[in-house]
């Protein structure tokens, strides 16, 4: 009894990531050749000698493999001139057949030099399906930016990481273009620091993100930024820091006016390192629907007692209070930066180790102080993720152990990471 | 009690907690305010209905009381299609000759139970699993319709799919 096509269609879903199975059902029939190059070709990744090999050997027509394709990669990697010593680079123009797709990568790309050239034949027809939009590692200037976002009206998704400034890249900022992205997605920024000139150009586009996160960021970023999240303060709903140079406490950005805020994710490689950060932060959330904060490090942690060893088990709360002011002096004198010059000269491994120190709890709950007035807003809905690594097996009381954040109603939940890829 | 005639003419009363892992009778319960459906003939008549019906009893029965999928749950979708896993009482439940396996996820699919369906498809799809293209024609009754050319086109063309 044969199945209908939509069934066999289900069967191949659960075979989607089989794709020896999927190449040896293709060859059952021509239906069954369109049902699995679906699934064969939803993600494409290509370089420029690997696109003359498909140009060669797929078919061209409107209903071929390309027109399967989901997410498209394309590696340039002409600016790796020991990679790619031709340097090769994409024929562009003859993308056309990829015309369902969705997700759109480049890696390692020189757009700068289409600048001064039309780009429409290039991505118009990226242009009705394509949502997400990812530069990684490429060469960048505003005016192929604007170019490049204006062909692309239907993109939600923004992420740019690390872009190559061009020498000749112009640095008066360029009016936005008549048509811009839709851009309610997410916006992902990654080590932006070599790239202000795009950063500044994006910063003045409509902009209604309801995810940003933001990786990496010096002083001289942080107005684009501001001026970013002041944009998106009707739609964000979840923002998400994440250090990329250890010790570089958070940008001085104001949250005041984002009043859809839901969840805000803070990533530091030691926040008693920088305390500082979450001071200026968080105080200046004012969205009544902040329900999830989540902070990762990569401290340990570990209960007083059993770091000081001489404290009695049954201690009562006056002699915790005092361990905690103890500790609390040692936050100040990490604060005053001995400790980095002398980090500095290690390399990264002993660094590495060096950080990974043993904090307190209570050192954890002088941390959380600037989030005590959220608790006490969010009337016993705010739940605080803390994302650390463990120095011990003793049962976690959140209540006994951060009374400044518990103690107005926050909700505390505790995850034991080992890495940062632990980090949900 | 909800009492279901299938398309041969054969009654079946159940529980309606049994009755609604069908979304297919739920729905139409719901509909109609009563207490009986009456699925129409399947495939012009010619489908018997009550030999997988009575496999898809004892299913519903078995499962009774579960939650049911949610139609808007993406990820959920998602994360059934990454695995081809099956529970235990599901893989002896499933063990049945090809013809009734077929039927199985027909009524699965016309009655819209979810759950029963990706069972019977994962089972599908682990019995494809490394067969050549040959055994699959002859399991599903297919006639090879590629010329020699097609084919090696096919070939040709799978090579620059990626692995995952």
């Amino acid at each position: 009894m044969p199945l209908p096509p939509e069934l066999i269609n289900r069967v191949l879903g659960y075979l989607s990531d089989d794709s020896e199975s999927l190449r040896a059902m293709s060859l059952v029939s021509k239906a069954w050749a369109s049902w699995c190059q679906v699934y064969l070709f939803k993600s494409i990744h290509l370089t420029p000698p690997a696109l003359k090999g498909w140009l060669e050997n797929i078919s061209p027509e409107v209903d071929g493999p390309a027109s399967h394709t989901r997410a498209l990669t394309l590696e340039e990697y002409r600016l790796i001139p020991w990679i790619n010593p031709q340097g090769l680079r994409f024929p562009l123009s003859n993308l056309a057949s990829f015309s369902g797709v969705k997700s759109l990568s480049f890696l390692y790309w020189d757009a700068t030099l289409l600048n001064g050239m039309s780009l429409e034949p290039y991505f118009s027809h990226f242009g009705k399906s394509l949502c997400v939009l990812s530069l990684q590692f490429c060469k960048l200037d505003p005016a192929v930016f604007f170019d490049l976002l204006s062909l692309l009206p239907n993109v939600d998704d923004l992420e740019i990481t690390y872009p190559l400034p061009h020498p000749c890249a112009q640095s008066t900022v360029l009016g936005p273009p008549e048509i811009t992205p839709n851009f309610r997605g997410s916006l992902s920024l990654v080590d932006l620091n070599t790239g202000h000139l795009i950063l500044g150009a994006l910063a003045t586009l409509p902009l209604h993100f309801s995810t940003i996160r933001i990786k990496g960021c010096t002083f001289y970023e942080q107005g684009a930024y501001q001026l970013m999240l002041t944009k998106c303060r009707d739609t964000l709903v979840t923002l998400r820091f994440e250090e990329s140079y250890r010790d570089r406490p958070l940008p001085d950005v104001s949250l005041e006016s984002c009043n859809e805020l839901q969840e805000v994710h803070v990533f530091l490689h030691s926040f008693m390192k920088i305390p500082r950060s979450l001071e200026i932060l968080f105080p200046s959330i004012s969205s009544q629907k902040l329900r999830k904060i989540s902070l990762s490090s990569m401290e340990f942690v570990e209960d007083e007692e059993e770091e000081d060893g001489d404290i009695d088990e049954n201690g009562d709360d006056e002699e915790d209070e005092d361990d905690e002011e103890e500790e609390d002096g040692d936050t100040d004198e990490d604060g005053d930066g001995d400790e980095d010059e002398d980090d500095e000269d290690r390399s990264e491994d002993e660094w590495s180790a060096q950080r990974a120190r043993t904090i307190p709890w209570g050192s954890w709950d002088t941390i959380l102080s600037p989030l005590a007035h959220q608790a006490h807003n969010a009337e016993g809905k705010l739940i605080l993720q803390l994302n650390v690594r463990r120095a011990s097996q003793k049962p976690f009381e959140p209540d006994h152990l951060l009374p400044k954040f518990s103690g107005h109603g926050g909700l505390i939940n505790v995850n034991y990471i080992q890495s940062v890829t632990d980090i949900p | 009690m909800v009492l279901l005639v299938t398309s041969d003419n054969k009654n079946f009363v159940v529980d309606r907690e049994v009755a609604d892992r069908s979304v297919f009778v739920k729905n139409t319960l719901e509909a109609r305010g009563l207490s009986i459906a009456t699925p129409p003939m399947l495939n012009g008549g010619c489908f018997e209905l009550t030999s997988p019906f009575l496999q898809v009893l004892e299913y519903c029965q078995h499962h009774r009381g579960e939650p049911l999928p949610t139609t808007d749950d993406a990820n959920a979708d998602e994360n059934r299609k990454r695995t081809t896993d099956i529970g235990e009482w599901d893989r002896k439940f499933i063990t049945v000759d090809h013809e009734m396996l077929f039927e199985i996820i027909l009524a699965a699919n016309y009655l819209d139970i979810k759950p029963l369906l990706d069972v019977g498809c994962k089972t599908i799809g682990n019995m494809v699993k490394g067969k050549s293209p040959e055994e699959v024609r002859k399991l599903f009754d297919i006639v090879n319709d590629f010329t020699p050319e097609e084919e090696a086109q096919i070939k040709k063309e799978n090579e620059w799919a990626e692995d995952p």
